[in-house]
């Protein structure tokens, strides 16, 4: 069933199980980046669910100028920036503590993959680039829009991003020849 | 890697591109999010779908019971069904994400139906719903069960042969629905 069909099939009567459908067809996708972004697994929960509840109430105003997907990865990003907004606001009055969360915000990895790590490592901003531009394909006039900022800014947080990921990846593997 | 400062090369293309693209996210956010969703007037008629609807097996297994006391009594005078453990099979109702349940009213009447036609050509069946949370216990203690697969609900019926009992089970409508059911014949020594 495309897109399309799934989302008139809820809309027309907003049933659980078109709902479902909808939700099934699209939530691993989305769950993932969301472990990405946040590198928490519980984090990524709370941000995907919201990210249905938005999207839902919106979904009659959707106009498909993009597609479907982009336009959930837009909320979600949107609703991720806005917590990590609050977040930092509860942090500014304990500022201490901040290393300490990141620290614990960095919890999620079930790969073993150095690049998965290397992305882990990056500020959230980088992160965000990196993972539309090289993992999703965006280019960085799409990335403006989802993001809200400019093509300049997307590129560069896209150069710094991939800087950051070869000087992380190039030092692991001068470890490993080093304890050859 | 070769670097180029402005675009990946070939091969850091193709590690980017073997990253894993998706993950199967936990069932209990789908629970939750139907929940809020409900709460906040999102999808159409709602508690009474999570009662009703959801667990159509449940209303299924309730009227099941009700439904066997009538046809037991009418051939054994009694209101508990009895399975001949020489005869007996446990069909296993398993399901996972590919699962979609239809409309509440629609499966309750297919189960229903379902089990009428099963009594009416003399084979004995009663069954459960079960919840989706599950334990393991084992030597080192216990464990959640995080089985993508979960085991929703059983009957258990009484059948000439294994084949008798394998098309009940084809006809249950479980199976229109995704889920699959796992159909064990009684050990008897």
């Amino acid at each position: 069933m495309d897109d399309w069909t799934l989302v008139q099939d809820f809309l027309n009567n907003r049933s659980e199980r078109a709902f479902m459908r909808l939700y099934r067809a699209k939530t691993p996708h989305l769950y993932r980046m969301a472990l990405r972004l946040t590198q928490d697994e519980y984090q990524s929960e709370e941000l995907v669910q919201e990210m249905w509840i938005v999207a839902t109430r919106k979904l009659p105003t959707f106009q498909w100028k993009s597609e479907l997907k982009t336009w959930l990865i837009g909320i979600l990003i949107n609703l991720y920036r806005s917590m990590r907004r609050e977040a930092e606001k509860k942090i500014i009055a304990k500022a201490e503590q901040l290393s300490e969360l990141e620290t614990a915000s960095q919890s999620w990895n079930e790969s073993d993959s150095d690049l998965e790590k290397a992305i882990a490592l990056l500020p959230p901003g980088y992160r965000q680039a990196i993972i539309l531009h090289d993992i999703e394909g965006y280019k960085h006039r799409e990335i403006a829009e989802i993001l809200d900022i400019s093509e300049g800014t997307s590129k560069s947080q896209l150069f710094y991003a991939r800087k950051a990921i070869r000087e992380y990846l190039n030092d692991g593997k001068k470890k490993q020849n080093g304890n050859a | 890697m070769a670097m180029r400062e402005d675009k990946l090369s070939k091969k850091e293309k193709k590690r980017f591109d073997q990253l894993p693209r998706e993950k199967e996210p936990p069932k209990k956010m789908e629970k939750f999010l139907l929940h809020r969703l409900d709460e906040e007037g999102l999808l159409t008629r709602k508690s009474k779908k999570q009662v009703y609807v959801k667990w159509a097996i449940s209303v299924a297994a309730s009227l099941l019971l009700f439904v066997s006391g009538i046809f037991y009594e009418r051939l054994n005078s009694s209101d508990i069904v009895l399975i001949e453990p020489s005869k007996g099979y446990m069909l296993l109702l398993h399901e996972d994400n590919s699962f979609v349940p239809a409309e509440p009213k629609e499966m309750f009447y297919e189960y229903k139906n379902w089990m009428e036609s099963t009594f009416e050509r003399g084979v004995k069946i009663t069954g459960q719903e079960l919840k989706d949370e599950a334990v393991l216990v084992n030597q080192d203690g216990q464990s959640e069960v995080k089985n993508h697969e979960r085991t929703t609900g059983y009957f258990i019926l009484e059948a000439k042969t294994l084949g008798e009992a394998i098309k009940v089970a084809q006809e249950n409508p479980h199976i229109k629905y995704g889920g699959t059911i796992e159909v064990k014949q009684y050990m008897v020594r």
